[in-house]
């Protein structure tokens, strides 16, 4: 009877686990989000008063951001740096491949975050702030949506977590 | 055939009325109507042994 009930409560407890982990995850892609659009408007700064070069702005940014984007830009900067022959958007996507894929972004903001990567450093400066400002303003569109689907989402999966648990409860016991 | 059944029945009822109103106010009206379909066809496996007992046991006792 003891391990019946104890089997319950680990059941419930891990269902309840499940739906307060997919509800964080929504809240965790705004944050994540905002970070990127905080990265942008300081990569803006650096090649608008500092005319620095890409690889120089992303370690400078690098040391001003959070994990998991403080990584991916100096691991960029440090592979921009050593001029390997490729561009600067293979590197990009590449970087983007090994230290972003497990971050709470979706597939289209990282998809989108990849294809500016094929423009950054294209033509003048001029062009690279008008890229920037571009991204910002998709950027911008997405934290919406990020922050709807959180207002949306968080308590139907926190909710259908718990009674999901005591569902599956009802059916095994 | 014993009580806990329906107190089962009764709490899979609860729960998937609560769980099919919480995806209705959500707009996911087509998940709503999954889970009112997938308890339905739960409680029905649990009654559908009693019900073909209780139709045997009409059989038997009109000798059918």
């Amino acid at each position: 009877m003891l391990l019946k009930v104890m089997g319950a409560v680990l059941v419930i407890l891990g269902s309840t686990g499940v739906g307060f982990y997919y509800s964080s995850m929504l809240s965790e892609r705004t944050n994540e989000l905002n970070n990127l659009k905080k990265i942008i408007i300081m990569l803006r700064g650096e090649i608008n008063y500092n005319h620095s070069t890409i690889s120089e702005s992303l370690s400078v940014i690098a040391k001003r951001t959070k994990p998991p984007f403080d990584i991916f830009l100096q691991e960029t900067a440090d592979k921009l740096r050593e001029m390997p022959g490729e561009t600067i958007g293979s590197i990009w996507k590449e970087m983007i491949k090994i230290h972003l894929q497990g971050t709470s972004l979706k597939d289209k903001d990282i998809e989108r975050l990849a294809l500016l990567g094929d423009d950054l450093g294209y033509l003048d400066k001029k062009m690279q702030l008008s890229t920037l400002d571009l991204y910002s303003e998709h950027l911008e569109q997405q934290i919406q949506d990020s922050l709807t689907d959180y207002n949306k989402n968080s308590r139907l999966y926190r909710c259908l977590g718990i009674m999901g648990g005591i569902l599956i409860t009802l059916v095994i016991v | 055939m014993d009580v806990n059944l329906i107190f089962k029945i009764a709490a899979v009822g609860i729960l998937v009325s609560v769980i099919s109103q919480v995806l209705k106010h959500s707009g996911r009206e087509e998940h709503a109507f999954l889970t009112s379909l997938a308890g339905l066809i739960l409680v029905l496996f649990w009654i559908v042994p009693y019900i073909y007992d209780l139709f045997e046991t009409i059989k038997k006792l009109f000798q059918l």
